[in-house]
């Protein structure tokens, strides 16, 4: 096992030991993933082609918290910037309603979709070690859950495909950082130009790239990432006012490769202690779900991060384009419902405010997710029907 | 006839002809008729100085700004919703977390009722603001008092009935109306300063004193801003209804409410010259972009005050508090939409849809019906 720095131009991915000798069945009945990691050396050259990719804008989940809202904000900015007039929205003649308009309901805006792909998780390993289980639960296990479900099939009819288990879990990779990558320790967080280099680092090794393959990076707990280099649009739940996000997914076309979809999974289980204080608030789902919530708030994101990669992958897919509060959503932005415990009558104390989950059957095992907005029926759901 | 009221003010009153002009209300379309004016005085700034107001609820303006509107708009209903609930001393529990999950289904835009007063019945008062004193309603607005009366009824207002506890045909018809003559400009282009909210307390300060209607939840007075004219929410000057100052520009009017030591608490909305981009609604409306334009903006707030009357101080009532996507909208917030038929280089129209009582026709953005999930005309 080579375990390699993390260096400004250079990428190393780390092999994990596969789980060969039987998986073991974590709490909650998620099974530990069973999986053989790609082995991929990273070189200068996946910097520099992140460097010259062209990129579509990054679609962020909001921090649940007020400093989430300069994340969700900037949502109006980047549609004016990336369509044209000739875009159905502008041509949308829903703006003279016939008596009833259901606010959540998204517009196909005529670009591409993902009716089936490979999902590939990459996990970031803070020098070199971060043990699947204890750092993020079972993503992958999660993953083949969710391909297997009900609750996927509510993307059928955006997608235009109902077959069964359509995005199954692919190939996983890892690679080591050299850690700490964060702003309370003097370090500079990750960019998503080092989410792009990894990413074209697994893709040009494996080959999968297109719209047949997703790719989740995952993050551990302590490392921040940025959208860019001024550091003031990250997730940092060490630094408050940077603080706007728990994770985003987006597409890159890299020159030598192509059309790349991937995904950014920063730790999900993270709060701050009161709303009441200067610090924003958490991306972690309430507690007492089936999977703990270290567990449940990473798969949380891991969903509607899949489901918005699928119905919209570059930006140009199935979004909200009429309503003003929803405008440019995605139909797992719409349905961000949080909770806000104030003060607990046993305690006295103020509880965190986080997302407010469902507690539902995800193929054969139980997870606490957030729904999903159903055109068909104009509200958020768990799928067509509960399993 | 002139009629001295004291040595804080003078008033002119024209009782016969306010008379008169109430009892042909009916015409919906009826011409200019006359009101009472009035004069803001020293007394009526000290009493705002000496009033709690809060920060009242805008309707952000769409274009470039919009965004950073509702980041402005859900920051304080962050911090309302926190002093409310630091300062009560009690639990107060938004939903049902912490006893259980999520419904299967569950509506993204549902308003929430989180315990503050509504509007069931009330009389409308409109206050036009005259440059000069000079600027005919009809011309410079439309009927906005003529749109008020069918609103009230028609079965649009009905909508309301679910929020409120009650469906009464015709509870909120239209009072008594009050010029306020200002020396213009109030603007950004011309070097002079805009009003702020403080001026337009005021201004209702002085009419409500004028007008001698009971206070309370029971009146609700609509300040009529001119095109040309400019407002700010904050002392700073930096959120404004301000077509002629982009980087200010972030809302189109707003609510709120204000209690005064001498008269109480007293209900007003704000609608700016909705006629201009950011505000307006599109082309092609029955009564054209003025009148239509003020009037869905009018109705938008009229919805608002009746269910969420205290916002501005913290003691909302039907508000959306779950979806954190949207949260601290409204129920006419829920249901603006935005339509780009220049392109997304200017800014869209506002989306609506008509009603009608009799032979007249209304086009106005619709508004959040709970009962049937979704925007309506109807309820």
């Amino acid at each position: 096992m080579k375990i390699l720095k993390l260096r400004k131009s250079v990428l190393r991915v780390l092999v994990l030991d596969a789980c060969v000798a039987g998986c073991t069945l974590l709490p909650g009945g998620v099974q530990a993933a069973s999986h053989t990691p790609l082995s991929v050396t990273v070189t200068a050259a996946d910097q520099k082609a992140a460097e010259g990719a062209s990129a579509t804008p990054i679609r962020l989940l909001a921090v649940k918290g007020p400093n989430g809202v300069a994340a969700q904000t900037t949502r109006f900015p980047a549609a004016v910037q990336n369509r044209s007039a000739g875009d159905a929205a502008s041509s949308d003649p829903s703006f003279v309603q016939s008596g009833v308009r259901y606010t959540g309901d998204v517009t196909y805006l005529g670009g591409a979709v993902i009716a089936g792909a490979q999902q590939h998780v990459i996990y970031l390993l803070p020098n070199g070690s971060c043990p699947i289980a204890t750092c993020w639960g079972d993503p992958e296990g999660f993953l083949a859950d969710l391909s297997k479900s009900r609750f996927v099939h509510l993307a059928d009819q955006y997608v235009g495909a109902s077959g069964p288990d359509r995005y199954p879990v692919g190939q996983s990779s890892s690679l080591s950082f050299a850690a700490p990558r964060n702003f309370s320790s003097g370090s500079t967080p990750l960019t998503d130009a080092d989410m792009q280099a990894a990413v074209h680092a697994v893709a040009k090794a494996s080959g999968q790239t297109g719209y047949g393959h997703i790719y989740h990076v995952l993050l551990p707990q302590g490392a921040d990432v940025c959208t860019d280099t001024t550091y003031s649009n990250c997730y940092a739940p060490d630094s408050g006012a940077q603080w706007l996000f728990c994770g985003y997914h987006g597409s890159v076309d890299f020159t030598d490769i192509g059309h790349v979809v991937y995904a950014v999974e920063p730790y999900q289980d993270v709060s701050t202690p009161t709303v009441f204080t200067a610090k924003p608030g958490t991306c972690a789902v309430q507690p007492n779900t089936p999977n703990g919530t270290l567990v449940d708030s990473t798969d949380n994101l891991l969903s509607r991060l899949t489901f918005g990669t699928i119905t919209d992958p570059d930006g140009s897919g199935w979004v909200n384009a009429t309503d003003l509060v929803f405008f440019n959503t995605e139909i797992s932005d719409e349905c961000t419902f949080a909770d806000a415990v104030l003060q607990n009558p046993a305690t006295g104390n103020f509880e965190d405010v986080f997302f407010f989950v469902d507690v539902f059957r995800v193929a054969s095992h139980r997870y606490g997710l957030l729904p999903i907005y159903d055109n068909a029926h104009h509200a958020c759901t768990i799928g067509p029907s509960a399993e | 006839m002139k009629v001295f009221l004291g040595s804080n003010r003078r008033v002119e009153l024209m009782a016969l002809l306010v008379g008169l002009s109430q009892a042909i209300g009916v015409n919906a379309q009826a011409p200019d008729a006359t009101g009472i004016s009035v004069q803001v005085t020293a007394a009526d700034r000290a009493a705002v100085s000496n009033s709690t107001a809060g920060r009242p609820h805008y309707l952000s303006a769409k274009g470039s700004n919009e965004f950073r509107a509702r980041q402005d708009q859900i920051l304080h209903a962050w911090q309302d919703f926190s002093n409310a609930a630091s300062n009560s001393g009690a639990s107060r529990t938004v939903s049902s977390a912490s006893q259980g999950s999520l419904p299967h289904v569950t509506y993204p835009s549902d308003l929430v009722y989180t315990g503050g007063p509504t509007v069931d019945h009330a009389h409308h008062h409109a206050i036009y603001m005259l440059p000069n004193g000079v600027c005919p309603v009809q011309t410079c607005w439309g009927n906005p008092e003529g749109f008020l009366r069918d609103l009230s009824q028609s079965d649009f207002i009905h909508v309301t009935d679910q929020y409120v506890g009650t469906s009464d045909d015709d509870r909120y018809p239209v009072g008594k109306r009050a010029f306020v003559s200002f020396t213009p400009p109030r603007n950004f282009s011309k070097g002079s300063t805009p009003f702020t909210d403080a001026d337009i307390q005021a201004v209702v300060h002085a009419v409500a004193s004028a007008l001698g209607e009971s206070g309370g939840y029971g009146q609700i007075y609509h300040v009529f801003l001119p095109q040309g004219t400019d407002e700010c929410m904050n002392a700073g000057l930096t959120v404004c209804y301000s077509p002629d100052n982009g980087p200010t520009f972030f809302f189109c009017a707003y609510h709120g409410s204000a209690n005064f030591p001498d008269i109480g608490h007293v209900l007003y909305t704000v609608e700016l010259y909705e006629d201009v981009g950011g505000c307006d609604v599109a082309p092609g409306t029955p009564n054209g972009q003025l009148v239509d334009s003020t009037n869905s903006v009018l109705s938008h707030e009229t919805f608002e005050t009746i269910t969420d009357p205290d916002v501005a101080q913290g003691a909302t009532a039907w508000i959306q508090f779950l979806n954190w996507q949207i949260f601290g909208s409204e129920i006419g917030d829920e249901c603006q939409t935005v339509y780009f038929p220049n392109g997304f280089g200017a800014p869209p129209f506002g989306g609506t849809d008509t009603f009608s009582v009799e032979d007249r026709t209304y086009a106005v953005q619709t508004e959040y019906n709970n009962a049937r999930h979704s925007c309506t005309i109807q309820p």
